[in-house]
């Protein structure tokens, strides 16, 4: 974690809490989740507080997250992601 | 039924990938009406179109969709480009910028792809680095006719690339060079109009095109991130080029990685700007991802920063 705040420093970067659940389908952030970013996040908007940080969950085959645009401002959702490969696939949580 | 049954073999949700799709076209003289002509067709939704120029006689040569009462009229290169795609599907998302592109990049950061149909070195140059920067895949196309010799003679070739995030750049595949850069600088003002025809445009354009499909929709399992295509029209060939091969495997020395998003970026103006009012300006611009705004975030752990600009 100190490494990933140091590494986000220069240039400034957004730091996204990766894990993983497994298993297949829209994974969702657990109680846990939640709490222990409450805690970690401020930390983040710290380091670079010019940059929105924030928590990513992956299933085998889908992913979410959310995103803390300052220290005091709730939550909200990714709500598009983008695997820039071949093919490009987008991904709306939206739609 | 929809009119675009006879393409479903590009997957069974191709018409909604393609409907979402924005695609970005900087410059729009002979490459890109063919392009923008094709992507209408495929029945791409979302159309950033970009040129501050108006067409002219010299043209028609050349311009799809383009007519004689348009250069009588003066108009500008974007609203024939917009007739054209209307005229195939009234439905399309399309925000036209009679302006240089770096007047407008913000909008062009909401693209999921930019082709370049421009002619000049130094800005193939510049669209590429500002694609690399907001991870933006660049398609450029270019053409050139050269003497050969002292004979009236000539030879027809041109090239298609296709330019990912950390692939072979530019730069890389010997398209941009600091000696083409250097001659075209001393020929500043002093080029004239450089020799363009029709049909050599129009192969480049569909080889650009058929990249943007199979990097989108592909219809075989071989989709690819990079490619260099050189075509030349005396041999009647297009083929892989042999540069590409070689610097495939290297990594790209002249975008790192670490190069990337707004420098300019903060997350707490962003914030504030949300919560003003938006004003409106004059450019002729229609929504292109509403309501769907676009928050997107990049498994690659990289922030695009593009959406908060959209969010707006």
């Amino acid at each position: 974690m100190r490494k990933a705040a140091q590494a986000s420093y220069r240039p400034p970067s957004a730091i996204l809490h990766v894990h993983t659940h497994g298993g297949r389908g829209r994974p969702g952030f657990s109680r846990v989740d939640l709490d222990s970013a409450a805690s970690f996040v401020p930390g983040f908007a710290e380091t670079a507080p010019r940059m929105p940080h924030g928590l990513l969950v992956l299933s085998n085959d889908s992913v979410h997250g959310l995103l803390w645009a300052g220290p005091d401002r709730p939550a909200f959702p990714i709500n598009s992601f983008k695997r820039i490969s071949a093919p490009i696939r987008a991904d709306w949580s939206d739609k | 039924m929809s009119w675009l049954d006879r393409q479903s073999f590009l997957g069974p949700d191709s018409d909604q990938v393609l409907q979402d799709l924005t695609v970005g076209l900087v410059g729009l003289g002979g490459g890109n009406s063919h392009v923008v002509q094709q992507l209408a067709h495929l029945g791409v939704g979302g159309f950033v179109l970009v040129d501050d120029d108006v067409i002219s006689e010299t043209n028609l040569n050349r311009l799809v969709g383009g007519t004689l009462e348009d250069v009588l009229e003066a108009r500008p290169k974007t609203e024939i480009a917009k007739r054209v795609v209307l005229s195939v599907n009234p439905e399309a998302r399309i925000a036209c910028h009679q302006a240089k592109w770096q007047e407008v990049a913000e909008h062009l950061r909401a693209c999921d792809i930019i082709i370049g149909g421009v002619d000049r070195i130094i800005a193939k140059s510049e669209l590429e680095a500002f694609c690399r920067r907001f991870l933006t895949p660049y398609i450029d196309m270019g053409m050139d006719v050269h003497r050969l010799g002292d004979a009236d003679e000539f030879l027809v070739a041109g090239q298609v690339v296709l330019s990912s995030p950390s692939t072979p750049c530019l730069r890389c595949l010997g398209v941009v060079t600091d000696s083409a850069l250097t001659e075209e600088a001393g020929q500043y003002g002093d080029a004239g109009g450089k020799p363009q025809v029709v049909w050599p445009n129009g192969i480049l354009a569909s080889t650009a095109v058929g990249l943007l499909v199979q990097l989108f929709t592909p219809w075989h399992g071989r989709p690819v991130r990079s490619a260099y295509y050189a075509y030349d029209a005396n041999q009647g060939t297009m083929t892989v080029s042999e540069r590409l091969g070689r610097r495939a495997s290297k990594d790209c020395p002249h975008f790192p990685p670490d190069e990337v998003g707004d420098p300019r970026f903060d997350i707490r103006e962003v914030v504030t700007r949300a919560e003003t009012p938006i004003e409106r300006g004059t450019i002729d611009t229609v929504p292109l991802a509403e309501p769907k705004h676009r928050l997107t975030a990049l498994l690659a752990m990289v922030l695009d920063l593009l959406p908060f600009k959209v969010r707006r």
